[in-house]
C-alpha cells in the first residue's frame, strides 16, 4: 500500500508518543516501520500500523533503550568546536578583561570571591541543555556533545586547573580563570549554534 | 536455527560489508530483505542487531550515511567509505580462512574453492 503525507505523519507521531524524541533516530525508526507498513495487506492503515508496532515491540524497545546511549556518546570536537573557535576567543578576552575591571586591590582578593565562577557558570547551561533533552520533540543527538566535552573541561577545572588559579595569585592567574570562564559560556554558545545548525540541517532533508 | 543464528552472529558486521560492496549504497530494510533474500530465507539478521552495527561502523568510520527523500519520507542510506572497502577486503579475507579452517576440521576430504 501506498501511504500520503497524512498517514506517514501519523505513524511519525505514534513513533514520538513511543518515546522516540531524537529526530536523527526517529527518520531511520519512520523509514524502516513505514517500509513493513507498506507490505501489510490489512484492510484499514490503522490495523497494519497497530499490527506492525507489535510485531516490532523488540526493535522499537533496543532502539528506544539506544537512544541514551547515542546520547552519552556523542562528543563535540573540542579542539575545532572550542579552541580554533573565534568565538571562543573574544569570550576569552571579555572574562579576562572584566575580571581586570573588578574593583579589588589585588588578585588574591579577586580569586577568593570570583574563582569559583567556572563552576557555577554552567548550571544554567545544564538547566537549558536538561529542558531541551526532555521538552523538544525534534532534538538531534549531537546538539549534546557539547555538553559532555565542555562538562570534561569543567571537571578538570574542578579537580586541577582551580588549584593551578590560587596557587599563582598574579596576572597568569587571571588568564588562566578567563580561560575557564570563556569554556564555560561556549556551553550557552554552542548550545543555540548546534541546536539552529542541526534544526537548519533536518529542515533541508525533511523540504528536500 | 536458534544455534545457527549464534553462529552468524560474528559476522554480521562482515556480511552488512561485503553486501553494501556489491550493492553499492542500502537502507537498513533492505538489507535485512536482501539476506533473506540471498539465503533463501534461511538466514534471518533482527532490526535489533542489524541497525546498532550498522551506527557502530559508521562511527569507527567505515561506513559512510545519505538522507534521501523516498515516498514522502527520509531514507537514511549507508555506503562503504574508503576505509571500510578496505576493512571489508581484510575481513573477507579473515572470513574466508575460518571457513576454510573449520571445514578441514569438519570434513577434511572436502576441498574449498575460494
Amino acid at each position: 500500500m501506498k501511504l500520503s503525507a497524512e498517514q506517514i505523519k501519523q505513524v511519525d507521531e505514534k513513533l514520538i508518543d513511543y518515546g522516540f524524541t531524537f529526530m536523527d533516530q526517529r527518520l531511520e525508526i519512520l523509514d524502516h516501520i513505514l517500509c513493513i507498513v507498506e507490505l501489510k495487506d490489512h484492510n484499514t492503515f490503522e490495523e497494519a500500523v497497530t499490527d506492525v508496532f507489535i510485531e516490532q515491540h523488540e526493535y522499537l524497545r533496543i532502539q528506544k533503550s539506544l537512544q541514551w546511549t547515542n546520547v552519552i556518546k556523542q562528543r563535540a570536537p573540542l579542539l575545532k568546536d572550542i579552541f580554533m573557535n573565534p568565538i571562543f576567543f573574544v569570550f576569552w578576552g571579555l572574562s579576562f578583561a572584566l575580571y581586570l575591571l573588578l574593583p579589588y586591590n589585588n588578585y588574591s582578593e579577586l580569586l577568593t570571591d570570583w574563582d569559583i565562577v567556572p563552576m557555577a557558570l554552567p548550571i544554567g547551561a545544564y538547566i537549558m541543555y536538561a529542558y531541551h533533552l526532555f521538552v523538544s520533540k525534534d532534538k538531534a543527538t549531537s546538539t549534546f556533545g557539547v555538553l559532555f566535552s565542555t562538562s570534561f573541561v569543567n571537571m578538570f577545572y574542578l579537580y586541577i586547573g582551580i588549584h593551578l588559579v590560587r596557587n599563582l595569585e598574579n596576572l597568569w592567574s587571571i588568564v588562566v580563570l578567563s580561560f575557564f570562564t570563556a569554556i564555560t559560556l561556549m556551553m550557552y554558545y554552542l548550545f543555540f549554534y548546534y541546536k539552529s545548525k542541526n534544526a537548519k540541517k533536518f529542515k533541508l532533508i525533511l523540504n528536500s | 536455527m536458534k544455534k545457527q543464528q549464534q553462529l552468524y552472529k560474528g559476522s554480521l558486521n562482515t556480511i552488512i560489508m561485503k553486501l553494501l560492496e556489491q550493492q553499492g549504497k542500502m537502507y537498513g530494510y533492505e538489507i535485512t530483505q536482501k539476506v533473506k533474500e540471498i539465503t533463501q530465507g534461511e538466514m534471518n539478521i533482527t532490526e535489533g542487531a542489524l541497525y546498532p552495527a550498522l551506527h557502530k561502523m559508521e562511527a569507527d568510520g567505515f561506513l559512510d550515511v545519505e538522507m534521501d527523500r523516498v515516498d514522502g519520507r527520509i531514507r537514511k542510506y549507508y555506503k562503504l567509505t574508503e576505509s571500510g572497502v578496505k576493512e571489508t577486503v581484510s575481513r573477507m579475507e579473515e572470513l574466508e580462512n575460518f571457513i576454510r579452517n573449520m571445514q578441514t576440521i569438519v570434513n577434511p576430504n572436502l576441498k574449498l574453492d575460494f
